[in-house]
């Protein structure tokens, strides 16, 4: 065949020329952009950090969620901040008092000054308040004022805060991310849908923003607080996680976060770097319709519960990376009961507590789930599936899109779109129980999947009672009622997964997801 | 001539409306932005608020026929998530994704025309079976999957080209082989096809038996003709890469177009992604359209048919 009379073969001259002019033009192209590759920010005494998205908006108080927070946390401050172990603790207010049940006063520190030269005062923080409260604001993130009434200035260093009720949660809604002060002027100068320029009293201020490649924070030098000692700070939005480590190999970023179970081994194989394990508050459970069958009986959830071997789950999939929890909250959150014990596994009575229910040959039903969007959330759909079928219970695990799972899970209008059985996860940067109570279990507001008179009293206790120890007792109860009503399969608390460049010190990672690399310092 | 084209160009409006109407009506099916938007313990109310200022509140059919109406006046609308016009959003990231078309465009030539042509001149050679091998390999490998093996071994490995990002020539060049992978490998094959038609013409042997070089047949006997049906496949290969650079474009988290709508798909931004997929929409069409004119052209009986 290779003598075939029409294959003609071209000359040798003509096909070393054609070919060398070919690799010829291959080789510029390679080293024209050879000389280029070095990473952005490496030469300098800059930290580059990645936290997976990037910012939607550089307006602070608009709601970006946890990773757009945590790269704003440099240039921006709240009042009210929280320590390494998640006390409340002054940021920008000094100091603070609760004049009566619905009024407070915070006395804003002094000498502060912003990015743009001007001053810190109480005008700022009234300014602030105003806008965020302000019903036409675009798109603005008002959950943290739900319970304000109004702000006003009682001296040019002391706002009081009046609330609707009285609000025990007040001080913690105050240190959360989209309450950062921003200063009265710009916010006079902003039209219409327009962002505020990003101006704040952090301790590195703005320099630069190509959106979905890099952000850049330069130390300010006139920083109330602790200085930074870089002079950059540079993030850069790697979506796609396999890319964030290898940036992190490659030293293009310093620190990344969520880092998956399988790459652990990645990166600890790498002598420059380190992988760190964070708690964090979020709860993952199992959630059960009560107002659907089979789970209208309370004995077939406590059987699902006593069904699932939540340590085994912990063990083999997760890698140890989780704790227990024992009802609807976290150990990070207030009001978690260190008393309570978890379900204990008991395949057996849960055989029988299915039986008594009138289901000696378990049942069948479907649990939906999302992929990606928390660590395995789809394998450990299955691997809880997978224990139910031991106990007769048939779980047929169905996986939606987040933003469809969204739409169903909290559908208000509409009962039949929601779900009989899914698994979700639970946890806002507030770290108070009323987080999860309210947000899930209060008739008033939602209650969509289990809610009762007893549960909602004792949750409006815990609204309104401002005294700490008593809140405690309040919520105290409020989980032995969950505990028993089992409207959850209760799973667990996971850890986040960090990888570190070993050349950066400093930074800190708290269980309410925050990141920060503020005094933050790298060894050459 | 002239109502033939005025006939393509009616139909290709025809498409691109189908087009907006089918994205449209998917995207609202599909999941709510506002939930997306405001964190999951937001209140009831709250959402509400932010569903009317969206306009999402009204009516499905009423946001369609404002939809449509903004077209017609070519407003693509303003992002919900952004704030700003879904055009501007959108022109800002053409250069960088044109840049990533571009590099993929010059892979797949540099790619096909040399092995393409050697394949053909070397039929049932081993370059020939290396070649057929290399082309099956590029149209069955993942793009995903390339992209993380490119740069696992050049970035991560040798180190010799940057893992992510844009801005340098070094920044588009795993880029641009994983995206142009794919066409390279098709046209490779369509090269060398297209090829052998022609080399089996009897005009070749003439030519041949004239006493021509056998370059001198190939570049100007055989090139010509053959390149016909090449330019064909590749031009319409621009649409696939245009739109093959969304996954491209997430795995290198490359600046551009792809990107950008990833995200805008992810967090239901109806606007940013209806109007991402009407400028796609009308780049395929106005290229599909323009490849029917040069044919009309070229071969009168096209118009006939």
């Amino acid at each position: 065949m290779a003598t075939n009379h029409r294959t003609p073969s071209i000359s040798r001259r003509a096909f070393l020329c054609n070919s060398g002019a070919i690799s010829l033009g291959l080789m510029t192209l390679s080293l024209a952009g050879g000389t280029a590759c070095a990473p952005q920010g490496g030469s300098t005494n800059a930290v580059t950090f990645s936290v997976g998205t990037d910012l939607i908006s550089s307006d602070p108080h608009r709601s970006g969620g946890q990773a757009a927070s945590n790269v704003q946390r440099h240039i921006f401050e709240p009042l009210i901040g929280r320590d390494a172990s998640l006390n409340l603790v002054p940021l920008l207010a000094k100091s603070w008092t609760q004049v009566d049940p619905h009024t407070w006063t915070f006395a804003i520190r002094e000498n502060i000054r912003f990015h743009d030269g001007t001053t810190l005062s109480g005008r700022d923080v009234k300014a602030t308040f105003d806008r965020i409260m302000d019903k036409n604001s675009p798109l603005i993130n008002r959950t943290a004022v739900s319970t304000l009434k109004s702000v006003d200035l009682v001296d040019p260093m002391t706002v009081r805060f009046v609330t609707i009720k009285p609000d025990p949660v007040l001080l913690s809604r105050l240190s959360i991310p989209s309450t950062v002060i921003l200063p009265a002027s710009v916010i006079a100068a902003i039209t219409g849908d327009a962002e505020p320029q990003p101006v704040g009293t952090g301790p590195f201020k703005y320099a630069e923003w190509v959106k979905d490649d890099h952000l850049t924070m330069d130390a300010f030098p006139d920083y109330w607080g602790t200085k930074a000692k870089v002079s950059r700070l540079i993030h850069r939005p790697i979506i796609e996680a396999s890319t964030r480590v290898a940036a992190l190999r490659t030293g293009t970023v310093d620190f990344i976060t969520n880092v998956e179970p399988q790459q652990i081994a990645e990166i600890e194989s790498d002598p420059k770097l380190e992988v760190e394990l964070v708690p964090n508050a979020r709860v993952y459970f199992v959630g059960m319709n009560t107002f659907r069958d089979p789970f209208r009986d309370v004995h077939v959830r406590q059987a699902l519960n006593y069904a699932v071997d939540v340590d085994s789950i912990i063990r083999d999939l997760i890698g140890g990376r989780a704790t227990r929890v024992p009802s609807v909250l976290s150990a990070e959150q207030f009001g978690f009961d260190p008393t309570l014990a978890p379900y204990k596994y008991d395949p057996e009575l849960a055989k029988k507590l299915l039986a008594d229910a009138g289901f000696p040959t378990g049942l069948d039903v479907t649990m939906h789930t999302v992929k990606g969007r928390y660590l395995l959330d789809a394998e450990i759909a299955q691997a809880v599936a997978g224990q139910l079928a031991k106990v007769d219970v048939r779980v047929n695990v169905e996986i939606l899109e987040y933003a469809n799972f969204l739409a169903r899970l909290f559908d208000a209008k509409n009962a039949e779109n929601r779900f009989t059985m899914f698994y979700f996860a639970y946890g806002t940067p507030i770290l108070d129980a009323d987080d999860t109570m309210a947000g899930y279990f209060d008739s008033r507001r939602r209650g969509l999947y289990y809610n009762d008179p007893e549960l909602d009293a004792l949750i409006a206790e815990g609204q309104s009672n401002v005294n700490a120890d008593e809140r405690k007792a309040v919520y105290a109860s409020a989980l032995a009622h969950l505990k028993d009503a089992a409207p959850w399969i209760f799973l667990f608390q996971m850890q986040d997964v960090l990888g570190v460049n070993k050349r950066i010190a400093g930074w800190s990672a708290r269980a309410d997801e925050s990141i920060s690399l503020a005094e933050v310092s790298m060894t050459s | 001539m002239t109502r033939f084209i005025l006939r393509r160009i009616a139909q290709s409006a025809l498409v691109i409306w189908g087009v907006c109407t089918i994205v449209f009506f998917l995207m609202h099916a599909s999941g709510d932005p506002v939930q997306l938007l405001l964190p999951t313990d937001a209140s009831d109310e709250e959402i509400a608020r932010v569903r009317s200022q969206l306009q999402l509140d009204r009516p499905l059919t009423e946001q369609y026929v404002n939809y449509l109406s903004r077209l017609i006046q070519g407003d693509l609308g303003q992002s919900l998530r952004h704030r700003r016009p879904a055009l501007e959003l959108l022109a800002e990231r053409v250069p960088a994704t044109l840049q990533l078309t571009v590099g993929a465009l010059l892979v797949c030539l540099l790619v096909a025309l040399p092995l393409g042509t050697l394949s053909a001149l070397k039929r049932d050679s081993t370059i020939d079976t290396i070649s057929s091998f290399v082309a099956l390999l590029g149209q069955c490998v993942p793009t995903f999957w390339l992209g993380i093996v490119l740069i696992m071994i050049f970035a991560v490995q040798l180190q010799v080209v940057p893992v992510m990002g844009a801005g340098t020539l070094a920044h588009l060049i795993a880029p641009s082989i994983t995206l142009g992978a794919y066409s390279a490998a098709l046209a490779t094959r369509m090269v060398r096809s297209s090829l052998l038609d022609v080399l089996d013409q009897e005009y070749v042997r003439t030519a041949r038996s004239k006493g021509l070089t056998e370059w001198a047949i190939i570049v100007r006997h055989v090139a010509p003709i053959a390149a016909m049906p090449v330019v064909t496949v590749i031009s319409l290969q621009i649409g696939y890469l245009l739109s093959g650079a969304i996954v491209t474009e997430t795995v290198f988290n490359y600046p551009g177009m792809g990107l950008l709508v990833v995200q805008a798909i992810f967090g239901r931004d109806f606007t940013l992604v209806q109007g991402f997929v009407i400028l796609l929409s009308i780049v395929i069409v106005s290229i599909n359209l323009l490849v029917d004119i040069i044919y009309s052209v070229l071969d009168p009986r096209v118009r006939f048919q």
